[in-house]
């Protein structure tokens, strides 16, 4: 039996990275009933324009930053000129109006850069360290620590504050939260944002862990869709340990070579299995409900 | 309820009704005539072009099948592309496995095919929209994950059928009458349009009008003694066999598949373009291929990058979401109703 150790440790926070791009599918999903298909895509393009800002020499914290902005805008953009006008359709024609934003970022990504091969790296090297006795890079305990606090951010701001209560209000009944007087699509345009600078953060830490691709890194919703799952679409925390658990499985099965190849199909399966025994009515957001 | 909806529920048969011919050209003459010039035009192009189009067909049934869980039954399939990959593995692995003519091939992955996708719909029984759309999604992309390692069938032995060693990859064998690349085309045209006529058939028929029930509502379907459950399966065993028509005919086109063909993105992109086309209409299945397949071959041909395709794509899928629900084919139909309407007022 190979020591695992190693690849719990990796696994642990390629799983953040799914557990962070959950979070933020799931809180949008709450607060406004739309599934984001366009997360990974709003990460690609973070951490591309990262790259590119880094690039033409701008210092690469800066170069996050504007990449991170940048991925808000486009999701904030979405919220403000698309969201509203899908806002009543079903859950799944408003999931599937986001595809419409990951085919333009996608299209928009290979158009502009291709899929040469690009690295980026965060010079984070005086956070590497050591667990169980396994080197951990800097950008796997950023991500780590990040998504640990984004959980509970998230979760403060939905139990704690004015906003969060909008946002819980808006979940339950849009029509009868206009009626009572909050600003809906400020609320919603907010949900967006929020979403899009989770996007922008993840799309950062991944693209330090694998290719910078557009398509690998639009990819990674898929998985993220899956930690999602896990929480039902609706407990942070259930989504947070999902990422985690996804991530952690699928990395355990890299020293096992019969299994190795087929490691990545850890998180459908795991999705599909959910999907099929929880009933129904566990994964309707609230609106709906 | 839409108005195509009501129309298949009330015009379905009956004795003041047309013939079944009659009735079908009535309601796709747009379709059989695109497909008309398509078999008389294509032949006659370069070859490249040919194979273009031979595989625009292919995804065309698959795009069918999706068209038909959206559109009949109200799920949303996120694994078009995916089921042709399913389709494709049977294909090949019966072609090298038991050396049958290519239509027994075609036949067996079309049964196959149907089978997993009746199976992929057993979740679809008691989950609608978005949980469906997730578990085939999920389904798309550990499907993707398995034919990318394992790869199609290539002549070798056991139960993957693949070679090993420096042995030599086999080809898939063409049906006898279509050895050529514009015989092929023919070919898979003339076996596309068999398809678009049985699905017409299917969806004229008992089965089609409970397809139609259930659109409107389950408890619409209910009353009317619609047997839910058989209705779905039906539904969902025709689009997965239409699905593995088309991916049988693509390994026939190819003579070998490659799994990186067949990610989870390309099967979301097809849905989207699917309402892009206007699921509502036989023609949306080759508006939908033509985009997926053609498009972006064309722009390549004009010097314009490819990539632009999805940029459009993108734009089209939400316009058509929140403008244009009756999407391409819809629009069409509008134009061909005023020109009809100015030339038939000119004729008076």
């Amino acid at each position: 039996m190979p020591d695992l150790t190693p690849f719990l440790v990796t696994g642990f926070a390629l799983g953040a990275i799914y557990a962070l791009a959950g979070l933020g599918i799931v809180v949008l999903y709450r607060a406004t009933g739309e599934l984001n298909f366009a997360f990974g895509a709003l990460a690609a393009a973070s951490a591309m324009v990262t790259w590119q800002a880094h690039e033409w020499g701008l210092h690469i914290w800066l170069a996050c930053f504007v990449g991170i902005v940048t991925a808000t805008l486009i999701s904030a953009a979405y919220g403000a000129l698309v969201s509203a006008k899908v806002a009543h359709r079903t859950d799944v024609i408003k999931a599937v109006a986001t595809l419409g934003l990951a085919l333009i970022i996608l299209g928009l990504a290979y158009w502009i850069w291709g899929d040469s091969p690009r690295r980026l790296r965060l010079p984070l090297r005086a956070l590497n360290t050591e667990l169980f006795g396994v080197r951990v890079t800097g950008a796997r305990v950023v991500a780590i620590g990040f998504c640990l606090v984004a959980a509970i951010g998230i979760t403060a701001l939905l139990t704690k504050t004015r906003m969060g209560l909008q946002m819980r209000a808006l979940a339950d009944t849009r029509d009868l939260s206009a009626l009572i007087g909050i600003d809906v699509e400020r609320v919603t345009l907010l949900a967006w944002v929020g979403s899009g600078v989770l996007a922008g953060v993840a799309g950062i830490l991944l693209g330090t862990l694998v290719r910078l691709d557009p398509g690998v890194l639009t990819f990674m919703v898929v998985p993220s869709l899956a930690a999602a799952i896990l929480g039902g679409l609706r407990s942070l925390w259930l989504t947070l340990l999902g990422g985690l658990a996804i991530g952690m499985l699928e990395a355990v099965a890299t020293p096992f070579q019969t299994i190795a190849p087929y490691r990545s199909l850890a998180p459908f399966i795991v999705a599909i299995a959910v999907l099929m025994v929880l009933p129904a009515a566990a994964f309707r957001s609230e609106r709906a409900s | 309820m839409t108005a195509t909806h009501i129309q298949d529920v009330t015009q379905s048969g009956g004795p003041t009704q047309p013939g079944f011919v009659k009735r079908m050209w009535r309601d796709n003459a747009g379709t059989i005539i695109t497909l008309g010039l398509l078999i008389t035009i294509v032949p006659f192009l370069p070859v490249y072009w040919i194979r273009v189009f031979t595989s625009m067909m292919a995804v065309a049934a698959a795009a069918q099948g999706v068209a038909i869980l959206h559109e009949r039954i109200g799920h949303v399939s996120l694994a078009g592309i995916g089921m042709m990959a399913v389709g494709g593995w049977i294909g090949l692995r019966v072609a090298h496995g038991l050396g049958l003519p290519f239509e027994i091939n075609l036949l067996v992955a079309a049964i196959g095919a149907g089978a997993i996708g009746a199976l992929l719909g057993l979740p679809g029984i008691r989950h609608k929209g978005l949980i469906f759309a997730l578990v085939t999604l999920m389904f798309a992309a550990g499907l993707h994950v398995v034919v990318s390692s394992v790869g199609f069938p290539d002549g070798g032995s056991g139960f993957w059928g693949r070679v090993s060693g420096s042995q030599e990859r086999a080809f898939m064998a063409r049906p006898a009458v279509a050895q050529s690349d514009h015989a092929y085309f023919i070919y898979t045209t003339l076996i596309v349009t068999l398809a678009f006529g049985l699905t017409y058939a299917i969806l004229k028929s008992s089965a089609g009008r409970a397809w139609a029930m259930i659109r409107a509502g389950d408890a619409v379907a209910k009353s009317a003694g619609v047997n839910m459950k058989a209705a779905r399966f039906k539904a969902f065993f025709l689009a997965g066999a239409l699905s593995g028509i088309g991916g049988c005919l693509m390994a026939g086109s190819i003579g070998q598949l490659d799994g990186r063909s067949f990610d989870a993105l390309q099967s979301l992109l097809l849905y989207g373009l699917v309402i892009v086309a206007g699921p509502w209409s036989l023609a949306a299945a080759l508006i939908a291929a033509f985009l997926y397949r053609v498009f972006p071959a064309l722009l390549d041909s004009w010097g314009v990058d490819g990539d632009i395709a999805m940029i459009i794509f993108g734009i089209a899928l939400i316009h058509a979401i929140v403008n244009a629900p009756r999407g391409i084919a819809g629009q069409l139909q509008d134009l061909s109703a005023l020109i009809s309407s100015k030339f038939g007022g000119a004729a008076r």
